[in-house]
């Protein structure tokens, strides 16, 4: 077992390593990754030869990767200005090819789709559901093709009526459901023991944290998707890349 | 509480007095891990340096023209199955800086190591 601590830990620092450097630029991002692994491999490797324990080399691992945070995060915040609209514009360069914009167009009506059969559950059976929307969907991906202005218009109203019943779906959700409370308040334990009423309480306040982030990623990914279909794909990139680069 | 321009921070001091400590034993190159046990060992530090606080020191030093860096022949490196490593070498700037940074009556006092900032 105490190899198996030390392949997590390891594994933990590589990981840590890929998702911090991972927004950074090309060259710093390789540089960063190559130096930092060289010195995991021989972090483990001399203290392996020095016959310390697994467990107290994993613990080492661990504790450098987690004081080292705050200045990991301090060495990306500058690379991140300079990176983030090369991306936005690199990725309007894809946004201006035509079939990228005729794909992105079922992606979002797939997206509109899932709301909807959340709005109207009640109302309507699954399969009515599913043969309104895969209309709607196929008469979305006709008018995007044929790039006609009252086309746009309407495609144009459609994602933005995405946008927002997915912020309203989010937002109901969040209120009535409260999905991360429901697996935590159903154990009776929590009711009998205070510590597990402790580590309960602290996995609900992480759930709700995991959660209400993921709800922003997921609007906030609609909100680019439909302001980059609103202004024509690559011009809604590049204007986003210059209002990144006023605010830093 | 912001550092002061051409400041060097305690570990950015730790770093230079480190390398040349190596450099007088003959290792005129390092790389981020050696120098992380040559501090450890100075200092008497239970824990090497975190990654990110000593990564990030390294190229602020380099930035700085304290260091010169080159990475490793990676063949050299495939041949001893581990990833390539980054060698380190000081400038002629950092050894005028190790110099005075050990020459300062507070690197003497244990209680206030490398706590006098200097000014480039």
């Amino acid at each position: 077992m105490p190899n198996a601590t030390l392949s997590i830990a390891r594994s933990f620092a590589e990981r840590w390593i890929w998702l911090y450097t991972a927004g950074a630029p090309g060259i710093e991002r390789e540089a960063r990754r190559s130096e930092l692994l060289s010195d995991l491999h021989d972090h483990v490797e001399t203290e392996r030869a020095e016959g310390r324990s697994p467990a107290g080399i994993a613990t080492h691992v661990v504790l450098r990767v987690l004081l080292g945070i705050p200045n990991d995060v301090a060495w990306l915040a500058p690379q991140l200005p300079r990176s983030l609209p090369e991306r936005l514009e690199s990725g309007s360069e894809i946004l201006r090819r035509p079939t990228t914009l005729r794909l992105l167009v079922p992606v979002v009506a797939l997206l509109g789709m899932m709301n909807w059969i959340f709005v109207f559950d009640e109302s309507l059976t699954w399969a009515h559901q599913l043969l309104i929307n895969i209309i709607a969907l196929a008469l979305i991906v006709l008018m995007a093709n044929r790039q006609r202005p009252w086309a746009r218009r309407i495609l144009n109203g459609y994602l933005w009526f995405t946008v927002i019943i997915t912020i309203a779906v989010v937002l109901w959700v969040a209120v009535e459901y409260r999905p991360y409370e429901a697996p935590i308040l159903d154990q009776t334990l929590l009711r009998i023991e205070p510590a597990a009423l402790l580590i309960g309480g602290v996995a609900m306040a992480a759930l709700a944290v995991a959660f209400f982030i993921m709800c922003a990623i997921f609007t906030a990914l609609s909100v680019i998707v439909c302001y980059s279909a609103l202004k024509s794909g690559a011009g809604g990139m590049r204007l986003m890349a210059a209002g990144i680069r006023r605010l830093t | 509480m912001r550092r002061k321009q051409g400041a060097l921070i305690p570990i950015e001091q730790s770093i230079l007095v480190a390398a040349m400590e190596l450099r007088a034993r003959g290792d005129e190159e390092f790389h981020g891990f050696r120098i992380a046990r040559e501090i450890k060992e100075q200092t008497a530090a239970r824990l090497l340096t975190a990654h990110g606080t000593l990564y990030r020191a390294l190229g602020r030093l380099e930035k700085q023209g304290y260091l010169s860096s080159r990475w490793e022949d990676p063949v050299l490196a495939a041949e001893e199955s581990r990833p390539r490593r980054k060698f380190y070498k000081l400038t002629a700037a950092g050894t005028t800086a190790a110099a005075a940074i050990s020459d300062s009556p507070a690197t003497n006092d244990n209680t206030e190591a490398w706590k006098p900032a200097l000014e480039t």
